[in-house]
């Protein structure tokens, strides 16, 4: 399960605090689950590069399978 | 050292947080220590647009993984060059060289990982560690064909087995991503052979009848390694699945 916060540029410090309420909050669950903190221009950028969050392995294969048959 | 912490009580951090990754002050040490990464990184994600690239940046690397690099390596807090980090994506070899080529313009002093050469349990791509301040970030530049390799791996990681990543796990999955990864650097590596070959023909001026052979059987030969590639992603999304459908609804 993902749960998903934006925050802009000028949020930042406020995203950390938010992180570590998180990270404070997680005792013994800590081993299956992770508080991340990403910077991007847009929130497509971060599915691009950052994929393992938003899709599952299936779609990350099927993904991989379209970019081989895109090979010209 | 960041946070008016030494090297050695960062190093007696990272050794209380591997016994107990959830007292609270250590926890709250730790953030304040990757929290003082976040501007040396912003300043490699700014340098990176400004080579026309679309960085994305994790400022700072999740508790979770920092407590499982400290148990899987017995590694260093203070020894970790990627507890901030820059990820761009490229579109192939070629550009990943010359893309590597002007971080280190940028950042003279920055240290090349080629994974390409020495791969990782199979993952492959560039990493250059640049210092700003006296704070490492790793820069992550891999192809799309790396990229898609790596992102299938974390997921089964996360999905399947945590070790996956780290060379373990199920051994069939192993195998076939080992033999994946070698494809796709087959694959990447006879596109540079190509361009190279398109361009000498250029200079020397190659006959009609010589570039249509030669297109011929470049044509060919990447048809072949694309069916290999096609296969091997087959094998594993098929195995994959299994491992996922198997988790998921145990006998």
């Amino acid at each position: 399960m993902l749960l998903f916060k934006p925050f802009k540029a000028e949020q930042r410090a406020e995203a950390q605090r938010e992180r570590l309420e998180i990270e404070l909050s997680l005792n013994g669950s800590r081993g299956s689950r992770e508080v991340v903190l990403l910077e991007a221009h847009d929130e497509e950028a971060l599915h691009r590069t950052h994929q393992r969050y938003f899709k599952t392995s299936r779609e990350i294969l099927e993904s991989m399978s379209a970019l081989v048959s895109a090979i010209p | 050292m960041a946070e008016n912490l030494t090297i050695s009580q960062l190093n007696k951090l990272g050794e209380r947080l591997r016994r107990d990754p959830d007292n609270k002050d250590d926890l709250r040490a730790l953030d304040a220590f990757r929290s003082s990464f976040a501007a040396a990184c912003e300043r490699v994600s700014d340098e990176l647009s400004k080579l026309g690239l679309e960085p994305v940046s994790r400022p700072a690397k999740t508790t979770l993984s920092i407590i499982a690099k400290l148990n899987r390596e017995r590694s260093r807090l203070s020894k970790m060059q990627d507890i901030a980090g820059c990820r761009v994506k490229v579109n192939g070899v070629e550009k990943q060289d010359r893309v590597v080529s002007d971080v280190l313009a940028t950042f003279p002093d920055a240290v090349i990982s080629d994974r390409r050469i020495k791969p990782s349990n199979g993952y492959r791509a560039v990493h250059v560690v640049v210092r700003i301040d006296g704070l490492f970030v790793e820069i992550q530049i891999r192809t799309l064909l790396q990229h898609e390799w790596a992102s299938a791996m974390e997921r089964l990681a996360d999905d399947v087995n945590p070790e996956i990543k780290y060379g373990g796990g199920p051994a069939r999955i192993q195998q076939i991503a080992k033999a994946l990864s070698n494809a796709i650097r087959e694959t990447e590596n006879y596109e540079v052979k190509i361009m190279h070959d398109i361009r000498a023909r250029e200079q020397k001026g190659a006959s009609d009848k010589e570039l249509n052979m030669a297109e011929t059987l470049e044509g060919q030969m990447m048809a072949n390694l694309k069916k290999g590639l096609q296969e091997l992603v087959n094998q594993l999304t098929i195995l994959a699945l299994q491992e996922v459908k198997s988790r998921d609804f145990p006998n």
